[in-house]
C-alpha cells in the first residue's frame, strides 16, 4: 500500500492497516476509528462492528427496493435514518427514528423539509484569520474524520482553508439548518495560534449581516485576564467593538498548560471587570471549561483545576447581573476519550466528570444566571456512546432546567454541524434512565418545546433577540436564504459520499 | 580607603542572600505550576506516543508551552508576557 505524505506510522505499523476508502464501510455514522496517519487506529469495537453489520444489512434491503446501490442509498435522508436505526439496535433506543422512515424516501425527505425552518442559534463557532499557519489545528478535523461524526467531513480538503471564512459560511449557513451563529476567538500562550482578532470578529459579523440584509452573525470580544493589557481591551470592547458577549478561558490556553490561568471568583482580578461589564450592558460571559485529557492531572499539572467549575458558584452568586455561559458544559473528557467508562461511572454514581458539578450549581448556590453550552461535548459523545450523550444532556436539562441549556457545535472544526443538529433532534432519554434518575423532563420530539429552547430560544433570550424576528420569516426571506435556495436547487445538498480517507486496522482472521 | 567592619558584614550578607536558594526560587515563574508540575506536563505533551489516545497531543502547541513552563519554573528562564494584540 502506498504511503502518503504526512504519514508517520512505521513500516511494521503500515503492515497492520488498510486504506480506509478502499476497505472501510462508507457509513453515515461512525462504525470504525479511522486514523489520519499520525497514529495507530483503534480497532473497531464489537458494538461498532454490530452497527456496521446492521447498516449494511438494512441498507442492502432498502437499496434493492429503491433500485439503487447501497452507497447511493446511504447518501439519502432515508440512509441517515437507517444509520440511526442501527445505532438504536446496538446501543439501545436513544434516537427517535422508525423503520418506516428508514424505508420511505418521501417520508424521510418530508421530515427534513418540515424542520428546515427551525430556529437554530449556534452559540459557539469559529473560523481562523487568513494568515493563520498552524496546521496542527487540523487535528480537530482529523479527529472528526476518525470518529466519523460528520458524514460530509471529507468534502473539503484537509487544509487550513476549511477553517476560513468562506468554508465557515458554506458549512454553517448552506449545509446546515443553522439560522444564526455567535462567532468567537481564542487566546493561546503562543501568539501565532491566536485565531481571530476582536476587530476581525466584529468586521466579519458586519460584512455577513450586511450581505444577508438581516442579523445572522453575532460576535464575541475575547478577554485575557492576567495578560498585561487585558483591561484595556475590555474598555475598547465596551467603547468601540460592542460585542454581544465576552469570551474567555480560565485555563488560559485551550490546548496546553498555560501561565495565564485564572479563576472566575478572583475578587481582585475579575470583580472590577464584572462591575464594568454590567454597567456597559454587555453582561454575558462565555467561559471555556472542561475538555481535558484522561491523564489531566499530569498533562495539566498545576492548572487543571481552572478547567473545572469550582470557581463558578461564588462568582455567579456575587454577580447576579452577569450571565455565565459555560462552554462544553465543563464536560471533562476531551473528544470522548473513553465514553463507555464515563457511562459506567454515571450508571453507578449519577456523576459525569465535571458537567454534573455544573448541573448542581444552580441549586447549590441558589443562582439562575448560569448556562450550559454543549459544543464539542455533544458531538463527541453522540457518536461514541449515544446513551452517554442522553445522560449528559438529560442531566443538564433536568437539574438546571431546559431554559439553561444552549446549543453550540464548535463549528467549523468538525465540518458542517447538520449531523449534530440531526442527532439532537432525534435524541431522547431512555425510559429506564428517566426512572432511575427520577427525572421529570423528557427531551421530546424534534421540534419539542425543550428542543426549541435548547436550539435557539434560550440564546435568543440571552442576547435580547426579537422572538418575532427569530421565529418569523426573516431567515427565509433574506439574501442568505436566497443564496441557500439557489445552492440547494443546484444540488448542493446531495451527493454525500460517506467516504473516509485515512487508515483502518486490518481485519484479523481468528 | 578601608571598608569598616560593619559595612563589610552588611555587604557580605546581601551578596550571600542574593545567591541563596530562596532568592533563586523568587526569580522562578510558577504560574503554570511548579517545577515538578511543569516536568509532568512536558513528559505528557512532548511524548508523541500519547497522540494515539489524545488529539490534544497531536495538535502540538502544548509541548511548546510545557517546555517554556519547565524553563520558567525550574530554571528561572522566564519569557516576557505578551500583550493580546494583533497586527492591523
Amino acid at each position: 500500500m502506498q504511503r502518503h505524505i504526512g504519514v508517520h506510522m512505521s513500516d511494521d505499523e503500515m503492515k497492520m492497516v488498510d486504506a480506509a476508502d478502499e476497505v472501510a464501510f462508507h457509513s453515515p455514522v461512525p462504525t470504525q476509528m479511522v486514523s489520519n496517519g499520525e497514529y495507530n487506529p483503534i480497532p473497531q469495537t464489537e458494538k461498532q462492528a454490530q452497527v456496521e453489520g446492521l447498516i449494511k444489512e438494512m441498507a442492502d434491503v432498502q437499496a434493492k427496493r429503491h433500485g439503487m446501490d447501497r452507497r447511493t442509498f446511504l447518501a439519502t435522508n432515508a440512509g441517515m435514518a437507517t444509520a440511526f436505526l442501527a445505532m438504536n439496535k446496538v446501543f439501545g433506543p436513544v434516537f427517535d427514528v422508525t423503520e418506516a422512515e428508514a424505508g420511505d424516501m418521501e417520508m424521510s425527505d418530508y421530515r427534513r423539509a418540515q424542520l428546515a425552518n427551525q430556529f437554530i442559534f449556534d452559540d459557539q463557532t469559529h473560523f481562523i484569520r487568513d494568515d493563520f499557519k498552524q496546521e496542527g489545528l487540523l487535528g480537530l478535523t482529523k479527529w472528526a474524520v476518525g470518529a466519523k461524526v460528520n458524514p460530509r467531513i471529507n468534502e473539503a480538503p484537509m487544509t487550513l482553508a476549511r477553517y476560513k471564512m468562506d468554508n465557515y459560511l458554506k458549512e454553517i449557513f448552506l449545509d446546515s439548518d443553522t439560522k444564526m451563529s455567535l462567532l468567537s476567538g481564542a487566546p493561546f500562550d503562543d501568539p501565532s495560534w491566536w485565531l481571530l482578532s476582536n476587530d476581525a470578529i466584529q468586521n466579519a459579523c458586519r460584512a455577513v449581516n450586511k450581505m444577508a440584509g438581516s442579523t445572522r452573525m453575532l460576535g464575541h470580544t475575547v478577554i485575557t485576564p492576567k495578560y498585561p493589557n487585558w483591561m484595556d481591551e475590555v474598555d475598547r470592547g465596551i467603547e468601540t467593538l460592542k460585542p454581544v458577549s465576552w469570551k474567555s478561558y480560565t485555563i488560559g490556553d485551550p490546548f496546553g498548560p498555560s501561565k495565564y490561568a485564572w479563576r472566575l471568583d478572583d475578587e481582585k482580578l475579575m470583580y472590577p471587570f464584572y462591575e464594568k461589564a454590567i454597567k456597559s450592558g454587555i453582561n454575558t460571559i462565555c467561559i471555556h471549561k472542561g475538555l481535558m485529557p484522561r491523564d489531566y492531572e499530569k498533562a495539566f499539572a498545576g492548572t487543571w483545576e481552572n478547567a473545572t467549575v469550582a470557581d463558578l458558584g461564588k462568582a455567579a452568586k456575587d454577580w447576579p447581573g452577569m450571565n455565565f455561559v459555560i462552554y462544553h458544559s465543563a464536560l471533562r473528557p476531551w473528544l470522548a476519550d473513553a465514553p463507555d467508562r464515563e457511562m459506567a461511572e454515571f450508571d453507578k454514581n449519577s456523576y459525569i466528570q465535571w458537567s454534573t458539578d455544573l448541573a448542581r450549581i444552580p441549586e447549590k448556590f441558589g443562582v439562575t444566571n448560569v448556562y450550559a453550552e454543549v459544543g464539542t461535548s455533544f458531538a463527541s459523545t453522540a457518536v461514541t456512546n449515544p446513551r452517554f450523550a442522553a445522560a449528559f444532556i438529560g442531566q443538564l436539562v433536568n437539574l438546571m432546567g431546559p431554559e439553561r441549556v444552549v446549543w453550540g457545535t464548535d463549528s467549523v472544526w468538525y465540518g458542517s454541524p447538520q449531523w449534530q443538529i440531526e442527532a439532537l433532534r432525534r435524541l431522547e432519554i431512555p425510559d429506564d434512565m428517566m426512572k432511575k434518575q427520577g427525572w421529570k423532563t423528557r427531551l421530546g420530539g424534534a421540534n419539542s418545546e425543550v428542543k426549541q429552547k435548547i436550539f435557539g430560544l434560550n440564546a435568543a433570550h440571552l442576547y435580547g433577540l426579537d422572538m418575532k424576528v427569530a421565529q418569523g420569516p426573516a431567515f427565509t426571506a433574506d439574501k442568505l436564504a436566497a443564496i441557500k435556495a439557489e445552492y440547494l436547487a443546484m444540488g448542493g445538498d446531495t451527493g454525500r459520499s460517506n467516504a473516509a480517507y485515512g487508515y483502518v486496522a486490518k481485519k484479523t482472521t481468528a | 580607603m578601608r571598608m569598616s567592619g560593619r559595612l563589610f558584614t552588611l555587604l557580605a550578607v546581601l551578596i550571600t542572600s542574593s545567591l541563596s536558594p530562596l532568592a533563586l526560587a523568587q526569580s522562578k515563574d510558577e504560574r503554570a505550576g511548579n517545577c515538578d508540575d511543569a516536568k509532568k506536563q512536558m513528559d505528557y505533551f512532548c511524548n508523541e506516543q500519547n497522540s494515539a489516545n489524545d488529539t490534544m497531543v497531536a495538535v502540538g502547541t502544548a509541548c511548546r508551552n510545557a517546555k517554556l513552563n519547565v524553563a520558567a519554573a525550574c530554571e528561572g528562564k522566564v519569557e516576557e508576557d505578551k500583550a493580546y494584540k494583533f497586527d492591523k
